[in-house]
């Protein structure tokens, strides 16, 4: 199921390896440049400290959609990918990026909240975008925790795989309609179409991935 | 005959004040039937928002305007103006600082007829941390027996008024400076009022 690093000759797998960090992290500098290419209508109202405090609650949540994003391109099978970069590796990443996504996560709203003096959300239908980050900030933890915590929870690994592989496109989508609506940087062009493709591109190859290991799994 | 003659007579100063007191009823606000808006400048244009959350009673007689008085209070955390970021931004410390001073009021402290059916009315305005005296000009709409309560009779007043909103602490002058905020706020307040009849 899994190909071996054949076929690429050494300079090739190094070139391309270059070339696909290269494009992933001009694709995140793209992403966080957004709140200063695409101004929200929110930083006309901030000088000084408060203004330094929300462009960093944009960037921490902008990097953790970024990486929450190539999450699933980190352990969905695909031969090209593993002539390129050992499975084994990408697995690893995919623990070390949930923590640093759970830590972004964690930054995001405090450094957002602390811009504003922490005024509290009243209940009210239309602060409805950000009560959609507040799920999509518990979906996060819970996936978070249930992996870091799998054997003291003493879930079986199949109930684990299921309760993961499950949640993952759901926070996918919450966080697509949360940054879509939550900002006016989102409301049009480039940042609007690049957030859809990539929540498409994420359900795309999940709905693959998911549906190789489903037909894996009954042919054995 | 003189007790007779005394009883009388105190039975008609009873009934004289008892019949003022009932003149001058108190009103109480009809919520869904009054509203208390207002307009600020932004750069070019004027936003107008609202206040959702507010009580008051009016005491009014417009045969006697010294014995009337007009008691309001708003809720600082129900202002709308239709964007959810803005109204949050107006509750912060920024602007009415709504958690350290959740209620607005007036009180009036005197009435006067003018003419025509425009009262007078001063009295304190406090809005955070801040009281002034301030003088309304209310135009007296009326008063009738409610078309559909049976048991209420109905009373309409109309009045609008500005304020500088600086002077209340409401904003610390950054956004007036930047031209982005105005600090001369128009507020217009129309109430319908209700009373037993």
């Amino acid at each position: 199921m899994e190909g071996q690093n054949r076929q690429l000759s050494p300079k090739w797998r190094i070139f391309l390896q270059v070339v696909v960090v290269i494009l992933l992290m001009s694709l995140f500098a793209g992403a966080l440049a957004i709140p200063f290419v695409y101004q929200s209508t929110s930083l006309w109202y901030k000088t000084g400290f408060e203004r330094f405090l929300l462009y960093g609650g944009k960037i921490a949540g902008l990097l953790a959609a970024c990486l929450l994003f190539i999450q699933i391109l980190l352990v969905a099978e695909s031969k090209a990918r593993a002539s390129l970069f050992p499975r084994k590796s990408l697995i690893q990443l995919h623990r070390s990026n949930g923590l640093l996504i759970g830590g972004l996560v964690l930054v995001h709203p405090l450094l957002v909240l602390w811009s504003e003096q922490f005024t509290l959300l009243q209940l009210e239908w239309k602060y409805w975008p950000e009560f959609v980050g507040i799920g999509l900030f518990f979906l996060l933890m819970f996936v978070i925790n249930t992996s870091l915590f799998q054997k003291s929870l003493g879930l079986a690994p199949r109930l684990w795989r299921r309760i993961h592989s499950t949640a993952a496109p759901g926070a996918a989508v919450l966080l697509v309609i949360h940054v879509l609506n939550v900002s006016d940087s989102f409301k049009s062009g480039p940042p609007r179409f690049s957030t859809l493709s990539a929540g498409a591109i994420f359900l795309a190859v999940w709905g693959i991935h998911l549906g190789k290991r489903i037909f894996f799994e009954r042919r054995t | 005959m003189k007790y007779l003659i005394k009883c009388i007579a105190l039975a008609l100063v009873a009934l004289f004040f008892t019949f003022s007191q009932a003149l001058a009823a108190d009103y109480e606000i009809d919520h869904a039937h009054s509203s208390i808006r207002f307009g600020v400048q932004h750069i070019y244009s004027t936003v107008y928002g609202h206040f959702e959350d507010y009580s008051g009673v009016i005491r009014f007689d417009p045969s006697q305007p010294g014995d009337s008085s007009f008691h309001f209070t708003v809720k600082v955390n129900s202002i709308q103006t239709g964007i959810g970021k803005r109204d949050k931004h107006l509750r912060s410390a920024d602007f009415f600082d709504a958690g350290k001073y959740p209620a607005m009021t007036f009180a009036s402290t005197g009435v006067r007829h003018l003419e025509g059916d425009l009262y007078e009315v001063h009295g304190v305005l406090q809005v955070k941390d801040v009281s002034k005296e301030i003088t309304l000009a209310v135009t007296y709409l009326g008063s009738m027996d409610h078309p559909m309560e049976k048991s209420k009779k109905v009373a309409g007043f109309d009045f609008s008024l500005t304020i500088d909103r600086l002077a209340y602490h409401v904003g610390d002058g950054k956004f007036h400076q930047k031209g982005l905020v105005g600090k001369d706020v128009k507020v217009f307040v129309t109430l319908e009022a209700l009373t037993d009849k």
